[in-house]
């Protein structure tokens, strides 16, 4: 039963990821200017035949159907293809992001859920508490405040103003050839502000989330039911409301695995850390087509699987779901 | 308990108002010419004649948050308005017809959610190039479908009602049910979820101006206004400090007012 509905779920993401890979290439290559303009800018005295040579070099003189179909073929067998920009494999390029991505996010992922999970409880226990009206009018102030703005602002206090931490980057240079204690320790320290601001809008939301489930749960008969056979708030809370106000968490958790390694552009491209979000843009603005569609490839079926394992183990902890 | 607070709406309201009026009146309350350069007076911290100092070609940066009010304001309210006329509409289209009609625009709502908001944005904008009417353009065309789905559900649960299915029996042409009958039950979350909007599309502007994709220069955008202020982050903060503000000011008064329209819309849910 759970294995037929796990089945017919991920037949369903097929077509998506096809529709997705398929939107993405066409606007990639409808888009004016092309990988060929853009060398070709480069040097004014680029001949026609030069230019139609290097769209062969690429394949981009084939129709586009073709060209799709090329790629379909070739993703099939995991090869992405080349960057257009210095031939090394897009698995190569993205392989060299992703760690950066995953430290960032993983970081700010724990920090999300180990303060935002316990701060919706409390403040959903203590309902209407000085506790619980500070935390609904800061996640007023917090949603306000967008990652962008956030960043810059974290930039000038910390970093400009107080000095406490590097404004960007993934490292100092005097950490090279030190030992890795001090290499690890100065990354950690470039690590606080993205990770800061990466953390800061959603932390507010599983807050939020968690609160309002809570809320709900506590309402319920059976909650009544448990009071009402004499047993304590504090076991009541524990045993029988937390586990079923956790469940919707599982979704939030599912969602949050393509951020975890698709990483913020913006995020990533203002404190110059070496992540995916900042390959994928850049890939973007060279044209570096098999570059970028490997990036958006990684970030769909991520995307996808999220979904998709969070509605697993959804039909696994609630047997109600999977009808 | 709280109580439910009718003033979050008064006080929304009030606050959007007060925004409003100085992007339209620009004009007269701008202290100084927006796009006046003096090389000479570059980089000044605020003073009592440039009250939020100067940028890097000597403009007053007083009367670019002033200008700059009016373009991030009327790109996010245009780029809503967009959003919400086509999300309504094909949301109750949807929703009302069904069949066919319904499985590919919710299909195509699907892959949408799916690539993400800000990859398909920046897609399209290379695609179409930046300025002022493309953002709009792009906003409208990857948020319309929250709206969409909202306005579908909401139909679906009226659409088996007894008053729609006895404007049925009185012969009500489809478009006129979709019009008169179901629409006009259905709006009102979709007047909460279009303040939010507002704010999500005024933010998006903001931050394709700050990585010059969006509004191009000379133009003063919040958005643009702040990648100024990265560049002389280390010695002008008053180029980071008011736009970054301008902006959050405005996202919290329009939370502000979307929340008191949604305890307007449905007080029960609100109280908790």
């Amino acid at each position: 039963m759970l294995l037929r509905y796990a089945l017919k779920r991920a037949l369903f993401s097929v077509p998506l990821l096809l529709g997705i890979t398929l939107i993405s290439f066409l606007v990639l290559h409808l888009a004016p200017g092309s990988p060929v303009s853009a060398r070709g800018s480069l040097n004014p005295h680029i001949s026609p035949e030069s230019i139609r040579e290097l769209r062969a070099l690429y394949g981009l003189d084939k129709p586009l159907s073709t060209q799709y179909w090329d790629w379909l073929k070739r993703c099939a067998g995991f090869n992405f293809g080349d960057s257009f920009q210095d031939r090394q494999s897009v698995l190569s390029h993205i392989l060299q992001a992703l760690p950066a991505t995953l430290l960032l996010n993983g970081v700010a992922l724990l920090l999300v859920f180990g303060l935002g999970l316990p701060l919706g409880i409390f403040s959903a226990i203590r309902s209407g508490s000085p506790l619980d009206r500070a935390f609904t009018l800061s996640s007023f102030l917090a949603f306000s405040i967008p990652a962008f703005v956030l960043a810059l602002f974290l930039q000038l206090v910390f970093g400009a103003w107080l000095g406490w931490f590097p404004i960007s980057g993934f490292s100092s240079p005097w950490s090279m050839g030190q030992g890795w204690l001090a290499q690890a320790g100065d990354v950690l320290w470039h690590l606080v502000l993205p990770v800061w601001t990466t953390a800061f809008g959603a932390w507010v939301t599983v807050a939020q989330y968690m609160r309002n489930s809570t809320l709900e749960v506590l309402s319920q008969d059976y909650i009544r039911t448990a009071f009402a056979k004499g047993l304590g708030a504090r076991r009541i809370t524990l045993r029988h409301a937390l586990p079923n106000a956790l469940l919707p968490i599982i979704t939030l958790l599912g969602l949050s695995v393509p951020g975890l390694v698709g990483g913020s552009f913006i995020i990533e491209t203002i404190f110059a850390w070496p992540g995916m979000g900042r390959l994928g843009y850049e890939a973007a603005m060279n044209y570096d087509y098999p570059l970028v569609m490997g990036v958006v490839v990684m970030g769909a079926v991520l995307t996808v699987f999220g979904n998709l394992l969070a509605d697993i183990c959804y039909a696994v902890v609630d047997p109600r779901v999977r009808y | 308990m709280n109580a439910p607070k009718p003033r979050a709406l008064k006080w929304g309201a009030f606050f959007l108002l007060l925004f409003a009026g100085v992007a339209l009146l620009a004009p007269w309350l701008s202290p100084q010419n927006p796009d006046r350069q003096s090389l000479a007076e570059r980089l000044e911290p605020p003073s009592p004649l440039h009250w939020m100092g100067t940028d890097e070609l000597g403009r007053d940066v007083a009367s670019r948050m002033v200008w700059g009010a009016r373009v991030s304001l009327g790109v996010g309210t245009a780029a809503v308005l967009a959003t919400t006329l086509i999300g309504v509409l094909l949301g109750a289209l949807a929703g009302a017809q069904g069949g066919w009609v319904d499985a590919l625009i919710m299909r195509a709502v699907d892959i949408f959610l799916c690539v993400p908001t800000l990859f398909l944005v920046l897609a399209l904008i290379v695609f179409l190039g930046p300025g002022i009417e493309n953002v709009i353009l792009v906003i409208a065309l990857t948020g319309w479908t929250d709206i969409a789905r909202l306005v579908r559900a909401e139909i679906l649960s009226l659409r088996e009602r007894e008053f729609v299915l006895a404007a049925r029996t009185a012969g009500a042409s489809p478009w006129r049910l979709i019009l008169k009958h179901l629409l006009p039950n259905a709006l009102g979350p979709v007047y909460v979820s279009v303040t939010f909007g507002l704010a999500g599309a005024i933010m998006m502007e903001a931050g394709l101006s700050f990585l010059g994709l969006g509004v191009q220069p000379p133009t003063p955008s919040w958005g643009s206004l702040l990648t100024s202020g990265q560049d002389y982050l280390q010695t002008a903060y008053w180029l980071t400090l008011f736009p970054g503000l301008a902006i959050c000011s405005s996202m919290l008064v329009i939370y502000l007012f979307g929340e008191g329209l949604r305890e307007y819309f449905n007080p029960r849910a609100a109280q908790r």
